[in-house]
């Protein structure tokens, strides 16, 4: 009886391990090894002048903790993920609260809202540069009608980084909707019927059954929206290419121009290295804070 | 059934054969090119493509689309790296990095055995330097464009002023500027006067040049030293403020690729934007236009910028000497009189060659579109652009001092000594 069983986990964990095989094969080829390289790359000296790459020790590190403008790019990222992080949440919560009930039109509401998110970013970031332009774009000719000031959004670095945030939350709260969605659906009625039983209000049931039953998903979409955040780069790149005077640069397009724009390579491996280090400190300090006020459904 | 299957295998095997017998005869050039202005250009291309095939039956031409300018030297770059560089290469004004990462060929010899003085005179001399270095050439002009002015003829009337005489010196400029923005009652305003772009490289290093008087460059030749803590700049910078102050400019960034657009909707009266937005104005706009030079200071004339981008000819292990000298005669081919005309009326660059403005395609063009010839009329004072090592790094730099200077977040003085002592600190290694 011994030797079946032993056989027969043998052939198990030989299947598991096919199947899991081309996902792993994948995810070595462009994340481990990727990431590997780029670690090693980080202690060397490579540029345009500098083609075979020079080893230098911890140098680029030394560098990178003295560089104004990657400082200024790790306080926008801050500021950034400040804003758009709650307000892509609170936002794709209550659109998920309001068309989770069968209100009428609510499939084309859901589809208007989610629609960015699947759209070419890059037509619709030009589409956006032409709202925001300053003598002809709609939003300050819409602005002027009524009678509110009008700016140069892109152009003046107090407004530019909050400009791009707009933009940003506008195209992921729809994605960030369609979780809580799912996780709404998740929960069992019966509960809201005990709770209306018992006298209790709209806002009372939000905040004792939706809210926490909802944590598990809050967790998740904490953690993707983080990594989302910290990860804008198009458009940037393609609305105000980290101007004006470093105002809207963020860490990851300060890499994307260090490696295709200055063709640093070295100091561009450093920096991702940085990066890496402190988004996965984030998420695990997140997660572990987050998982002990979680209930699970058991 | 074993000899159909032999009969089968020849007949395949020889199907499979022919063409890279016939190609063994062809020598293969590859060649990157950027696109810049849009879809017309890439058709060109192929279309110059296939007609110099056509003359040339030996040589075979890979002509490889690379999206923008950094698009394609990030390709080339790469390309490089893994030792199967394309033959030709059409970047913007780039060759000292190039020359830092030794990938380029130098033509001398070429040009010597191919037309020499007589050659290399017909080129603008302002698009030919910055393909030079040490004396030696680099590189051809290819795709070539010159700074002007763009103004609302239309609008000059309105305003009373006249529409053939547009304003040809800085103190000019500002008066005529603030004469044509035009405010509604509340003191809003509906239309700016003039719009030069404070975020724009060559658009701001224009202004420098002329600020000197005598046409002095911000950088050295070689490539190692900029000249940005001068009177000149300071003067340039303080200009920028003054079209504020005069009413005549909005406060804060102008952004370069927002003009033509602002331009065509009637929002501003005068811009400065490239010889390169001229197709595109010309087939937008309901109102008369004219296109003017850059306007000058005192008697010296406006300077205004080379831009554009240049063919190489890149250097490889793996490319033999067949392939470098059919590489040549596609180059010499591009940048040939007729050719470099049909390009010119085809995207609105600015032919390289001085004899290609007497041919009859391009006699025609001025005919057809007169404020094209001004703009070769503003290739008389045209100078050089920024072009030093470390070029991304210190064009980031020049671009903030300008900006940091319009947002008020810099004095002058202060702008101008930082942009300096942070490039000397970075060109040094080059020295």
């Amino acid at each position: 009886m011994e030797r079946i069983s032993r056989q027969k986990r043998t052939r198990d964990t030989v299947k598991a391990w096919t199947l899991l095989a081309p996902s792993l094969i994948f995810m070595a080829m462009f994340t481990f090894y990727p990431f590997v390289k780029t670690f090693v790359l980080s202690f060397y000296k490579k540029k345009l002048s500098t083609p075979a790459a020079v080893f230098n020790g911890i140098e680029n590190y030394v560098r990178a903790f003295r560089d104004p403008g990657f400082a200024r790019s790790v306080e926008n990222t801050l500021v950034f993920c400040a804003v758009v992080i709650p307000a892509s949440l609170i936002l794709g919560l209550l659109f998920a609260c309001l068309l989770n009930r069968k209100t009428p039109g609510r499939t084309a509401f859901r589809a208007m809202i989610f629609y960015p998110n699947i759209s070419p970013m890059v037509g619709f970031y030009l589409v956006w540069m032409y709202l925001l332009a300053s003598e002809i774009g709609y939003i300050n000719r819409i602005f002027e009608l009524i009678g509110l000031p009008t700016h140069n959004w892109l152009g003046d670095s107090a407004t530019v980084l909050y400009a791009l945030a707009v933009i940003y939350i506008w195209q992921q709260a729809g994605y960030m909707m369609l979780f809580y969605l799912s996780g709404l659906q998740n929960i069992d009625a019966s509960y809201y019927e005990a709770a209306t039983l018992d006298g209790a209000n709209e806002w009372q049931k939000f905040r004792s059954i939706t809210f926490p039953l909802l944590m598990p998903t809050t967790v998740f979409t904490v953690t993707l929206s983080i990594s989302n955040a910290v990860q804008v780069v198009d458009s940037i790149a393609i609305l105000t290419r980290g101007g004006p005077n470093n105002a809207s640069s963020m860490v990851m397009y300060y890499i994307y121009n260090m490696s295709f724009g200055k063709f640093d390579y070295g100091m561009a491996a450093t920096y991702s290295v940085l990066l890496m280090i402190v988004v996965l400190t984030v998420i695990c300090l997140q997660n572990f804070g987050l998982d002990r006020i979680t209930h699970y459904e058991s | 059934m074993v000899r159909k299957m032999l009969a089968m295998f020849l007949v395949l095997a020889m199907a499979l054969g022919m063409p890279a017998m016939a190609e063994a005869e062809k020598t293969t050039v590859q060649f990157y090119f950027p696109v810049q202005l849009g879809g017309a250009a890439a058709e060109l291309i192929e279309q110059f493509v296939a007609e110099f095939e056509e003359q040339n039956p030996d040589i075979d031409v890979d002509a490889v689309f690379c999206g923008a300018y950094n698009d394609t030297m990030t390709k080339l770059t790469l390309a490089l790296e893994g030792g199967n560089a394309p033959q030709l290469c059409i970047l913007d004004q780039r060759l000292l990095e190039l020359i830092a990462m030794d990938a380029v060929v130098c033509l001398d010899d070429y040009i010597a055995a191919d037309g020499g003085d007589e050659l290399i005179n017909d080129f603008y001399p302002v698009y030919l330097e910055s393909g030079m270095y040490d004396g030696k050439h680099y590189a051809l002009p290819f795709q070539r464009s010159v700074l002007a002015m763009y103004y609302n003829m239309d609008h000059f009337a309105e305003a009373g002023l006249d529409a053939n005489n547009p304003p040809k010196t800085w103190d000019k400029l500002l008066e005529v500027g603030s004469k044509l923005t035009v405010r509604d009652d509340a003191g809003n305003v509906e239309r700016w006067g003039v719009m030069i772009a404070n975020s724009s490289n060559w658009q701001q290093q224009s202004l420098c040049i002329t600020a000197s008087e005598n046409g002095s460059n911000i950088f050295s030749p070689d490539g190692t030293e900029v000249y940005f803590d001068t009177d000149a700049v300071k003067e340039a910078l303080q200009f920028n403020l003054d079209l504020v102050e005069a009413g005549a400019s909005p406060e804060g960034v102008i952004d370069e690729g927002l003009l033509p657009s602002n331009f065509i909707e009637g929002a501003v009266s005068i811009i400065s934007a490239s010889s390169g937005n001229l197709a595109n104005i010309r087939d937008s706009v309901d109102f008369n236009f004219g296109v003017c030079l850059m306007p000058g200071r005192g008697d010296a004339a406006g300077a205004s910028i080379g831009g554009g981008g240049d063919m190489y000819m890149i250097k490889c292990d793996n490319t033999t000497q067949e392939q470098y000298d059919a590489a040549w005669r596609f180059m010499r081919y591009m940048t040939d009189t007729e050719v470099q005309a049909r390009w010119s009326v085809g995207t609105g660059y600015i032919a390289s060659r001085v004899s290609a403005r007497d041919t009859e395609t391009m006699k025609n063009y001025f005919e057809e579109v007169p404020q094209a010839s001004v703009m070769y009329d503003q290739l008389d004072s045209a100078y050089r652009q920024l072009s030093v090592f470390a070029s991304t790094e210190i064009g980031e730099l020049f671009t903030n001092m300008c900006t940091s200077v319009v947002l008020g977040e810099s004095s002058i003085d202060d702008a101008v000594a930082y942009a300096q002592s942070e490039a000397d600190y970075i060109l040094e290694d080059y020295r």
